[in-house]
């Protein structure tokens, strides 16, 4: 494990986010990942990238929200991808350690490690990881890992031509984005809201201000590391364990006993 | 307004060949659990026989591990789980019940092979002259002073295997596999009554003699028991599923759930259990050992692939 020289991150404003899928081109193009079979129509808006996975490290959600009267809409968008949790999931279950934090505190996959037993796929409450085509291992947004160590930006902030990505130390995008909250709290949208601060899974170093609920994004509103049951499935496979040992022991005995009073009764009679 | 909830949790989409390595890893830990605990505690009674489920179990674990090697994408990679390339070092991740997993197999694997060595020596199969040492240290574990810690602490890790693949699904994203801690709870039950199951059908189809009768009715006795409890189990796992519930339940999971896992799979062989005389009891005993194995079988298709298919 490398000592984390410091907290690099992501701050993803949605207001500022137009669906251009710039970031999603930056991405494929940096890291080299195919492009999608064209046509590749998803029939949802105009989102024809689907979701995240192996091959698509970032995606743009278009999220047409309509009022019940139909009266009142809007768009509403959200560059999505990996959040680099500061208790990871994906990185607690893997076997074989081939998902590692980063000297940038960024959660990264070692692809020559990984084996591709497809557990941090479920290990991850966000649906983040895929298995990549080429690679054929799990594969997910890497913050750029290649690009910090040589002291640049990630490709899809660079890429962006809002500002919506913004990239640098958490420290200092979480006060940027607490400014840029409150603002818009102020200016009357009180619905804006930080997703990802210290309150969801130790803090999210890719993290969001939105303007709705996290669910109207499809994000979890209480997301939760995959080892919450893991003591009581522990805790109820010992109970299980000692009631099927003690029935079995039981009913190997009572067979004697019974064999003995059917005995007894045949002699009676 | 429209809420859009758009559910992004990934299915692992595992292949149906781990629902078969689930099936034939819960009958070679079951095997294994029963036999070691009755040959431990079960007292001063007749055990003729029971060493052999051991065949079962040793027979089973290679074909489980192997299995279990096939379904990774990266195959050749499976020693990375044991030791890890990259430091150089063991590898054991605490907080991943699969990294666990991969060691209890082993040492259970261990467990395994002594017994069989055990067995062997019993049954005068396979006498190799080289490995007299070796038989002797494994009867001395079996009918020596620490017979009693040897066959428990196996039966801890045969325990232990039989509920890790549950541990491992109970602990992801996946609604349904982590809305409730008992899936390990439902594997251990059923890895009991599937192992003890085909010991069952082993001593029936080896039995010359009448005197592995007594073992084959104690071991169908416990099923019998076991089934009951697994009945009850699975109601209990199905209310605590919750909203999840559904997953299980609906279409096609549900038939197989009730019709082929509760009705065939565990009413049925407890009817044939007790009322022997439907089919005569070697006949009943065949077929109600082979429909506990569907049952089994079932089981582990409608927890593992229900929720999976639900996305
Ligand atoms: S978002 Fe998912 S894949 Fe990314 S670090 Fe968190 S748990 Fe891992
Ligand atoms: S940081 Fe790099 S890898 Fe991650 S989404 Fe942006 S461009 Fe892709």
């Amino acid at each position: 494990m490398s000592q984390i020289e410091s907290s690099k991150g992501m701050f993803i404003d949605t207001t500022l986010c137009h669906g251009c899928k710039a970031c999603e081109v930056a991405c494929k193009q940096w890291n080299d990942i195919p492009a999608n079979p064209a046509p590749s129509l998803t029939g949802n808006s105009y989102d024809n990238t689907g979701g995240l996975d192996g091959q698509n490290w970032r995606h743009v959600k278009f999220i047409e929200d309509i009022s019940d009267d139909r009266s009142d809409t809007r768009w509403l968008f959200l560059s999505d991808s990996c959040k680099h949790c500061t208790l990871a999931g994906c990185m607690s279950v893997c076997p074989t350690s081939a998902i590692i934090r980063t000297e940038f505190d960024t959660v990264y996959i070692d692809h020559d490690t990984c084996i591709g037993c497809k557990y941090c796929i479920t290990g991850c409450p966000f649906g983040v990881i895929g298995i990549g085509d080429l690679s054929g291992t799990a594969e997910k947004c890497s913050l750029c890992y290649d690009r910090l160590q040589v002291g640049q930006e990630p490709a899809c902030a660079q890429a962006c031509p809002t500002d919506s990505i913004e990239f640098g130390d958490v420290t200092d995008l979480v006060a940027m984005a607490k400014q840029r909250e409150q603002q818009l709290v102020a200016s009357g949208n009180l619905k804006a809201k930080l997703y990802g601060d210290s309150d969801i899974l130790g803090g999210l170093n890719v993290f969001y201000l939105l303007q709705d609920t996290p669910e109207k994004y499809g994000l979890p509103s209480n997301p939760q590391m995959p080892q919450k049951n893991m003591l009581g499935g522990y805790w109820s496979s010992v109970f299980s364990l000692f009631a099927v040992g003690l029935v079995s022991l039981l009913s190997f005995r009572s067979y004697r006993e019974r064999k003995l009073l059917e005995e007894n009764t045949t002699k009676s009679a | 307004m429209y809420s859009y909830e758009l559910m992004q949790l990934k299915s692992p989409d595992f292949p149906f060949i781990i629902i078969f390595d689930l099936f034939i890893g819960g009958i070679a830990a079951g095997a294994f659990l029963v036999t070691a605990l009755l040959l431990a505690f079960g007292g001063k009674f007749n055990k003729a026989g029971l060493h052999r489920a051991y065949y079962v179990t040793m027979g089973l674990l290679p074909i489980y591990g192997l299995l279990l090697i096939l379904k990774l994408d990266k195959k050749e990679r499976f020693v990375n789980v044991m030791w890890q390339f990259r430091d150089g070092n063991i590898m054991i991740n605490w907080d991943s019940p699969m990294s666990l997993g991969a060691w209890v197999l082993n040492v259970f694997g261990v467990f395994a092979l002594v017994s069989v060595l055990y067995a062997l020596k019993k049954d005068n199969l396979l006498q190799f002259s080289w490995a007299k040492k070796l038989y002797a240290i494994a009867t001395y574990l079996h009918e020596g002073k620490l017979a009693k810690v040897y066959l428990s602490v196996g039966a801890f890790f045969a325990a232990w295997f039989s509920m890790y693949l549950g541990i491992l699904v109970t602990t992801s994203s996946l609604p349904a596999w982590n809305a409730t801690p008992l899936i390990p709870t439902l594997w251990i039950i059923s890895a009991v009554i599937t192992g003890v199951s085909v010991v069952i059908l082993l001593l029936l189809f080896t039995n010359r003699g009448s005197q592995l009768d007594e073992s084959i009715q104690r071991l169908d006795n416990i099923v019998k028991s076991v089934i009951v409890l697994n009945i009850a189990m699975i109601i209990v796992f199905v209310i605590a599923l919750g909203q999840w519930s559904e997953t299980v339940t609906r279409d096609i999971f549900g038939i197989l759930l009730w019709g082929g896992v509760v009705v065939v799979g565990l009413l049925v062989p407890l009817l044939l259990k007790l009322k022997p005389n439907l089919l005569g009891v070697k006949n009943s005993l065949i077929f109600s050992s082979v429909l506990v194995l569907v049952g089994g079988f079932i089981l582990r298709y409608v927890v593992m692939i229900g929720p999976m298919s639900f996305w």
